[in-house]
């Protein structure tokens, strides 16, 4: 039989493996920078572009695109190349993957803080760039499914199949979610609103986390842990139960990010019953990594890397028992809106997506570079410090959830609220959030340590650019002695299919999930006093966007006695039906604003930008003088009008022409407003389109109410 | 505030009843074909990854 000769391809690998840990060391240090933001607003240096608010998502976009994606990239790279014993498929579209995926990081991580964003949350990026991703996402796909079909191994390895059902998912995931109507070349409305655009994103949202950080990461765990255990997988048969459970359930779970947005019982109980559901292909895989190191538990005492490897499966058999525990809807009352979700995905981001990562680069550079680990002991340091950077972020953060929820809920005696001022329960977790820094500094000293160990290990060695491979052909293998057939053997072999199939099973679940959100956009009961915003207040709500108010302030009052007590009557659906996009956010630094409109005069609104603290002592948001500066740039307005109507806001023909001199009457009134108490402001700055949105926010509902009584 | 807009979509009732069954038939499908696999070769593919596997697969055929 003929052996032919081949040559993988190291480079592209090492890039990637290079762009993993550049991108790592800079979306965690983002991240400490704003964890110690949360408790010194000032480190924002009086800058917008350094501000709480628009690096979160810089931070967020950076750990999950940047350090994973570049890590699921490298780890598929290699292990792909091996498991098909070919080359991978065309040098120039690994070229082009390659830096495609970094030139869309380095715009991200321009265009964030500059304020261009959808602010959908992970998906935040402005629509050329989400044109980019898309591009740049399917030359990867076709670089791999082309890898696949020209491979000299006849079956595919179960790692294999996760890139596969990975590389699908995320692409639909992505266009459904990313339909934006461009006002310019870095605005956008998506095409959906309100409830429809609340369930795509969370659909997506969910979904991201599935496909993006889990599934790419299950597959390297299969191929990487073996290999640096140098035992096979513990069950193979589990692996394919693993698989097929995994991604068949997984995209049922969405629903569990709007409990008690009053879905209906069944849905609710799907979304909760389907996550708790998902604790068994979950901890299958878990105990799948485990049970590989049986009997070998005394290398693990000795190897970093496997160290490392079993605490990152550890951390993910945690996240994914936590994930359903939220998801239970008396947990999910007391747990949303709180620091209790940000604990959560950081035991899956720093635990199962850093240690698998650093395990891999431990394992990987020393292959690649043809030499030895520079030293074992710092890695094994770096393994202890991050480990209980770890623990010192995630304990506190929990505690600070669990705390600050309880105290939102509490009564006292005489049923008012005990905690009435919000800020209270704020400045009650503080303390919590400064031992969240330190364990996140703590976490980042280990990143360096490893960015210098690795270092010296390259330097120490030299790059197999192209490493020489022989395996015989695979029609020889295909035509080679005949094998008694096994169902799954035949799936095994046939790529093609297995895409299909795979394909099949996700979409049951995105199908049945995705259709009801397109049919609720007629049937959403309207409201007859919920009008458009204003030419002001759509000016202004862009500037809310673009300050990235949504990442700390909720606009969606849930229908407890807490919650109404505190904010005013419940959301309701046909109130949100003109938002594109919607701004329920996720998590609540700041209290809700949804029922804002009125609470307090203009002034207020007006101090309370410029410092905060003035008007909340202790307050730990930022100011925000610059929007007193800035004059409020009209430029787009009847564009933006005219898609307004596009989208289906029924403003009368011909506003867009009267938009401008009804944004300016508005502008006056309520700089006149501000000139009653003493403030003298140009009607044309931008605070002053603010004021007027965050004032109309929830007013259709109350100034109902007041004509009716 | 979601309630009405998902009952008002016909027949949805049965959506969450079906996808269980669906999803509960499937995976005792996939059990059952997993235990009745041959084991050599779940072992073959289980020792993919190693290198040892690969030149075993190449004697084999060669």
């Amino acid at each position: 039989m003929a052996v032919e000769t081949f040559q993988y391809d190291n480079k592209s690998v090492k890039n990637f493996a290079y762009a993993t840990v550049f991108w790592g060391a800079i979306g965690m240090l983002v991240g400490l920078w704003i964890a110690i933001e949360l408790f010194f607003p000032k480190l924002n240096l009086g800058f917008p572009i350094t501000t709480f608010s628009r690096l979160r998502s810089l931070h967020t976009n950076a750990v999950i695109f940047a350090f994973v994606g570049n890590g699921i990239f490298m780890g598929v790279y290699y292990s792909l190349q091996r498991l098909c014993k070919a080359r991978m498929y065309n040098d120039l579209l690994s070229t082009i993957h390659f830096w495609g995926w970094q030139i869309i990081i380095l715009s991200a991580a321009l265009t964030l803080p500059l304020g261009y964003t959808v602010s959908k949350e992970y998906a935040e990026l402005e629509w050329p760039i989400d044109l980019a991703i898309a591009v740049v996402w399917v030359v990867f796909g076709i670089n791999m499914i082309g890898t696949i079909l020209r491979r000299r191994e006849k079956h595919m390895y179960v790692a294999i199949w996760f890139y596969i059902a990975t590389f699908f998912t995320v692409t639909v995931l992505h266009m459904v979610n990313s339909i934006e109507w461009p006002v310019s070349f870095l605005k956008s409305y998506p095409v959906y609103a309100g409830v429809q655009d609340a369930l795509v994103q969370w659909w997506y949202g969910h979904n991201a986390v599935a496909f993006f950080l889990t599934t790419p990461y299950l597959g390297l765990m299969y191929y990487f842990l073996p290999k640096a255990a140098n035992r096979p997988v513990y069950s193979y048969r589990l692996s394919i139960v693993h698989f097929w459970a995994l991604i068949f359930i997984y995209i049922w779970a969405g629903p569990h990010h709007l409990l008690y947005s009053s879905l209906p019982d069944w849905a609710q109980s799907l979304g909760t019953a389907f996550s708790i559901m998902l604790i068994a292909p979950s901890w299958g895989g878990m105990l799948n990594g485990l049970l590989t190191l049986r009997g070998a538990w005394d290398r693990v005492r000795e190897d970093p890397v496997l160290k490392f490897m079993v605490v990152a499966i550890t951390a993910y058999g945690m996240a994914t028992f936590e994930g359903p525990v939220l998801a239970v809807k008396s947990v999910n009352a007391l747990s949303h809106f709180t620091d209790w979700t940000i604990a959560h995905v950081h035991v899956g981001a720093l635990g199962w997506n850093g240690l698998l990562t650093f395990g891999i680069l431990y394992w990987l550079i020393p292959r690649l570079f043809n030499t030895k680990l520079y030293s074992v002991k710092m890695a094994n340091f770096h393994f202890w410090i991050s480990t209980m950077g770890m623990v010192f972020y995630a304990i506190p953060i929990w505690w600070a959830g669990i705390a600050q929820g309880l105290m939102w809920k509490q009564f006292s005696a005489e049923g008012f609220l005990q905690y009435p001022i919000f800020l209270e329960t704020v400045l009650q977790i503080i303390p919590m959030y400064i031992i969240r820094a330190f364990g996140g500094t703590l976490y980042i000293t280990g990143v360096i340590i490893l960015i210098y160990n690795l270092a010296r290990t390259v330097r120490g060695g030299k790059l197999m650019d192209n490493e020489t491979a022989q395996a015989p052909a695979l029609a020889d293998i295909i035509h080679g002695p005949e094998e008694k057939k096994y169902w799954h053997r035949w799936l095994e072999v046939r790529p093609v299919q297995f895409f299909v199939l795979a394909t099949i099973a996700v979409m049951i679940g995105g199908i049945v999930e995705i259709i009801p959100i397109f049919m609720i956009k007629t049937n959403i009961p309207t409201i007859t006093s919920v009008k458009p915003y204003t030419p002001l207040e759509l000016e202004g709500r862009d500037i809310y966007i673009r300050e990235g108010c949504y990442v700390c302030h909720s606009q969606m009052v849930r229908p407890f006695r807490s919650e109404t007590e505190r904010y005013g009557e419940y959301s309701k659906a046909g109130e949100f039906i003109y938002d594109h996009p919607f701004q329920w956010g996720s998590k609540r630094t700041g209290p809700d604003l949804h029922r804002e409109g009125g609470k307090y005069p203009d002034a207020w609104h007006y101090n309370h930008m410029y410092d905060p603290g003035s008007m909340s002592p202790g307050s730990i948001m930022p100011n925000y003088p610059w929007l007193i500066e800035k004059r409020l740039d009209i430029s787009d307005l009847p564009k933006k009008i005219r898609i307004m109507q596009k989208l289906g806001v029924p403003y009368p023909p011909g506003y867009d022409q009267k938009a401008e001199q009804l944004l300016i009457q508005q502008a006056e009134q309520i700089a006149s407003r501000l000139r009653e108490s003493s403030i003298e402001v140009s009607p044309d700055r931008e605070i002053i389109a603010l004021i007027s949105y965050l004032q109309r926010l929830g007013m259709d509902i109350k100034t109902a109410h007041q004509t009716s009584n | 505030m979601l309630k009405q807009l998902f009952e008002s979509i016909p027949g949805i009732q049965i959506y969450g009843v079906a996808v269980l069954i669906l999803f509960i038939a499937l995976f005792l499908l996939i059990i059952i074909r997993v235990i009745r696999t041959d084991k050599q070769y779940l072992k073959k593919m289980s020792e993919l990854p190693l290198d040892h596997a690969l030149k075993q697969g190449e004697e084999k055929h060669d």
